[in-house]
This record gives C-alpha cells, sequence and structure tokens, in this order.
C-alpha cells in the first residue's frame, strides 16, 4: 500500500498541491483524475520522488520513501515501473534494449533469461516479437506505450505507474491501453495509481478515484459514486465529458 | 549569486557523475561508444582544421619572415612549436567545443525534455553516472589522441606548402622542427588538451542535464555550451600558459 500524508509541494510562491491525503490499496487500480493543471502530475512526481516535497509524507508498504536516504530509495525504486505521459523510451535504442535495461542495470540474470523475459513482456502487452529490433521512432504512438508498459513490468515491480496512459491516442487505442492496465494489475497484485482526465477510462478500469482539483484533494470514493458526490467539479468534469446531465 | 548558484548545481552534477556506477561492464561499453562518437566520428574535422592551420601559418610566417638574414630552418621551428604550444590544442578544442559540445548538450538536453532521465530515475539508474561520466572519460582519453594527431598534420601541413610554395624545403622545415623541440612542450600540450576535454565535456552535459521546456530550450542549450566551453577554454587557455610557462 502506497499512503500520502499531508502532502505539500510549492513552486515560486505557487501551491501546486496542498494538504493531499491518500491511501492507494494493492491489488486495485488507483486513478487519480482532474483537469489539466490540476496537480496530478505533480502529486505523481512526489510519490515516485521526481520531486521532493516541501512537507509532508509519503509511504511505501509503512517505510517513510520522503526520508530515506540515497541507497534506500534506490533499492525501493527496483520495485517500481512507470509509464510516462510521453511513453520515455530511450530513443537510441531498440524496444529490446528499451525493455532489457531495468533487467540488465539491476539484475544478474543472463542473456538467455533476459531474452526470455522480453519476449514474455512483449507477448504480455500483446506486440509482436519482430517489434524488438525497431527503435521508438519507427513505432505508432499506441505501440510506443505498450513498450512503455513492457519496460516498466520488466522488472516484476510492486508499484506501477500510469501518467497519462491515454494521452495523444486515439479512444480505439486508448481502451486497448485500459484493458492492458486492468489486466496487468489483476495479475500481478500490484499498487496501481494511474493519473487520468479520461473518464472513460474511470468508469472502465478504475476502483478507486481520487479527484484533485486546484491542488486539493476534492474528492474520493468509487466510480459509482461518482454520480451521487454533491462535488461541483467533479460533476462538471464528468459533464464536459458526457457522462452525466447536468443537474446544477 | 547565480553565478554560485550555478557553481554549485555543477559541483553536485560531478559529484553524482562520478559516484558509484550501478554497472561497470556498461559503463565500459557506453565508454567505449562515446571514444567513437566524440574521437573516431571528429578525426574529420580535426584532420582538415590542422592542415589547412599549418598551412596557413606557414605562408604567413614566411610572408613575415623570409629574407637573406633569417635561416630557413626558421620557418619550420616557430610552426612547429606554435602548433604544439597554442594552435593545436587551442584552435582544436574550440572546434570540438562547436561539434561535440553542441552535440553532448542537444543528446543530454533531448532526453531530459522527452522524460527519458525521469525513467532513469525512476528506475533508480543514476542518470548523471550512467550518462555523463562516459562521455567525459571517453572525452578525457580520446582529445588529447586528437591533439597530437592535430600537431602532426599542422606540421605535415606547413611542410607540405612550404615546400610547393619554395619558401623552405622539406628537408630544413623538419630541421628546424626537431631543432627547438623541447618534451615539455608536447606536455604542455597535453596538459591543454586534457584540461580542455575536461572543460567540453562536463559543461556540455552540465548544459544538456538543465534544460527545462521545450524544443527551443535544447536549441539554446547547445548554444550555451558552446559559447560556455569555448569561453572556459579561453580563460583556461591564459591561466595555465601564466602558471606552466
Amino acid at each position: 500500500m502506497i499512503e500520502v500524508q499531508d502532502l505539500y509541494k510549492t513552486f515560486e510562491g505557487k501551491e501546486a498541491i496542498k494538504n493531499i491525503n491518500c491511501k492507494f490499496e494493492d491489488g486495485i487500480i488507483n486513478m487519480v483524475i482532474g483537469s489539466s493543471g490540476s496537480g496530478k502530475t505533480v502529486l505523481l512526481k512526489c510519490i515516485v520522488g521526481l520531486l521532493q516535497p516541501d512537507k509532508g509524507r509519503v509511504l511505501y508498504g509503512g517505510q517513510n520513501f520522503t526520508s530515506m536516504n540515497y541507497f534506500a530509495k534506490k533499492q525501493l525504486r527496483k520495485e517500481i515501473g512507470m509509464l510516462f505521459q510521453g511513453s520515455a523510451l530511450f530513443n537510441s535504442q531498440t524496444v529490446y534494449e528499451n525493455i532489457a535495461f531495468p533487467l540488465i542495470m539491476h539484475s544478474a540474470m543472463t542473456k538467455a533469461e533476459i531474452s526470455k523475459r522480453i519476449d514474455y513482456c512483449l507477448d504480455r502487452v500483446n506486440l509482436d516479437r519482430k517489434v524488438a529490433k525497431l527503435f521508438p521512432q519507427e513505432l505508432s504512438g499506441g505501440m510506443q506505450k505498450r513498450v512503455g508498459i513492457a519496460r516498466a513490468i520488466s522488472n516484476h515491480p510492486k508499484y506501477l505507474f500510469y501518467d497519462e496512459p491515454n494521452s495523444g491516442l486515439d479512444p480505439k487505442t486508448s481502451r486497448v491501453i485500459d484493458a492492458l492496465i486492468k489486466e496487468i494489475a489483476l495479475e500481478m497484485k500490484t499498487t496501481t495509481i494511474v493519473n487520468s482526465h479520461d473518464m472513460t477510462s474511470v468508469f472502465d478500469i478504475a476502483d478507486r478515484v481520487f479527484f484533485i482539483h486546484d491542488g486539493n484533494k476534492w474528492w474520493e470514493g468509487s466510480p459509482n459514486e461518482i454520480d451521487h458526490s454533491k462535488n461541483t467539479e467533479l460533476l462538471q468534469m464528468m459533464t464536459a465529458a458526457g457522462r452525466h446531465e447536468e443537474k446544477f | 549569486m547565480l553565478l554560485f548558484y550555478h557553481i554549485g548545481k555543477f559541483i553536485l552534477l560531478l559529484q553524482s557523475a562520478f559516484g558509484k556506477p550501478d554497472n561497470h561492464r556498461i559503463l565500459l561499453q557506453r565508454t567505449f561508444r562515446e571514444m567513437n562518437v566524440i574521437g573516431i566520428e571528429s578525426l574529420g574535422i580535426v584532420f582538415m582544421v590542422s592542415l589547412f592551420m599549418g598551412m596557413v601559418l606557414t605562408l604567413e610566417i614566411a610572408y613575415q619572415l623570409v629574407s637573406a638574414w633569417v635561416p630557413d630552418t626558421a620557418i619550420g621551428e616557430i610552426v612547429s612549436d606554435t602548433s604544439m604550444l597554442e594552435l593545436s590544442p587551442t584552435i582544436t578544442c574550440l572546434v570540438l567545443a562547436g561539434r561535440v559540445g553542441s552535440n553532448i548538450a542537444a543528446e543530454l538536453g533531448n532526453m531530459k525534455i522527452s522524460e527519458q532521465i525521469d525513467a532513469m530515475n525512476v528506475m533508480g539508474i543514476n542518470a548523471p553516472s550512467y550518462l555523463i561520466m562516459p562521455k567525459i572519460v571517453a572525452s578525457i582519453i580520446v582529445i588529447p589522441m586528437l591533439i597530437i594527431i592535430s600537431i602532426a598534420l599542422s606540421i605535415v601541413g606547413g611542410m607540405f606548402i612550404g615546400h610547393l610554395t619554395g619558401y623552405c624545403s622539406a628537408f630544413d622545415f623538419l630541421q628546424g622542427a626537431q631543432f627547438t623541440f623541447k618534451t615539455f612542450t608536447l606536455i604542455f600540450s597535453l596538459i591543454k588538451a586534457f584540461t580542455f576535454a575536461f572543460i567540453i565535456s562536463s559543461v556540455s552535459s552540465y548544459q544538456g542535464f538543465n534544460v527545462k521546456g521545450g524544443a527551443i530550450e535544447v536549441g539554446r542549450a547547445s548554444t550555451k555550451a558552446v559559447v560556455h566551453s569555448s569561453i572556459f577554454i579561453l580563460f583556461f587557455d591564459y591561466l595555465l600558459a601564466q602558471l606552466l610557462l
């Protein structure tokens, strides 16, 4: 379980997130939603340690990640997999090298074992094994996302993060990626956090929803409870996505 | 204050870059790859610059010095000494700052804005060590080699044009070059080469690694890498001459 306690982050005097408290349960899909600029990416970056929060702490299975030293953080990060908004694939490396990267850097696996693991990861994300020889720039956006997911799961992570997994994708491919996220979360029993503003994804795959607005956590609950929430901002977001009739 | 901020940040980046590597075998592989990119791929431009530098230097010295009172070996003496002391290390490194420095800054800058460096950090990989250390180590190894090649080519170019134009024979030119040769001159040249190699790779890496924004900022970082490296090269050129000669 990942727990966020009283998290604050400020940029040049402007509070990007303030007093965020969340518990992200294991084995389910926790979805952080909010409009652009609401602070959800800042929250995710604070959770994975790409940003140091000004106040508050992040606990991974009860361990305080925020105050850990460099080596302890490094150890914990070996259990983290993340899909970035733009996939963040290494464009000077082939798909094979991209997926093998965490394995080569962190494990003592042989070349044959790495190859086997890469084949498994490519199969898992429904990509042809021939893709392994290609460079990321030779792939479509959807395929790049799948390679990003394959790289994220290659090292058997305990924690999986997805930052806007559907951004830049057509609706059909978005649903394919959503289905993949759901399958992997169920199969690997990881603690999964997905950042999104796609309301279709929320209803398709989320088990628990955290609504962030203006740097604050405004609402938390299951997708079924959203319609009954009294939160105007959340209902407006639903209306804009065509998932809710305007009643206010 | 801003200067101290950048100096501090630069030192911290170097400290991370020279921290314990995650995988020694990969580091070695990457260093060889960088040696190819920085060294072998720069051979062409170093060849051209050095050859023409020696040729022009010979013609200009001949224009000023050739008379019945000056021995024919003088051109060779001056061309070889000037090439070793100043022109080959400084001019070649200024050219390399343009070629190698901008390449390093653009590569790292692009990785930064496309979140590739963040991806490494999330995986628990020391990104400065993985990306920057091989570039600095490779530069320190191959740039002095390029400088030695540059000195040789500059002398060859000078000798060739001196002989072709009839200002001095190849024999006189070489005799002059050998007559004034001091081992310390070559050592001084190599000290400069090591210093400039470190400046080019580290300053450019710093610029690339700290890009914020988009493609325009990557372009700016490349320009800054070249400008700052060139300024530091010229400053240390003066400092080393003042301290060691």
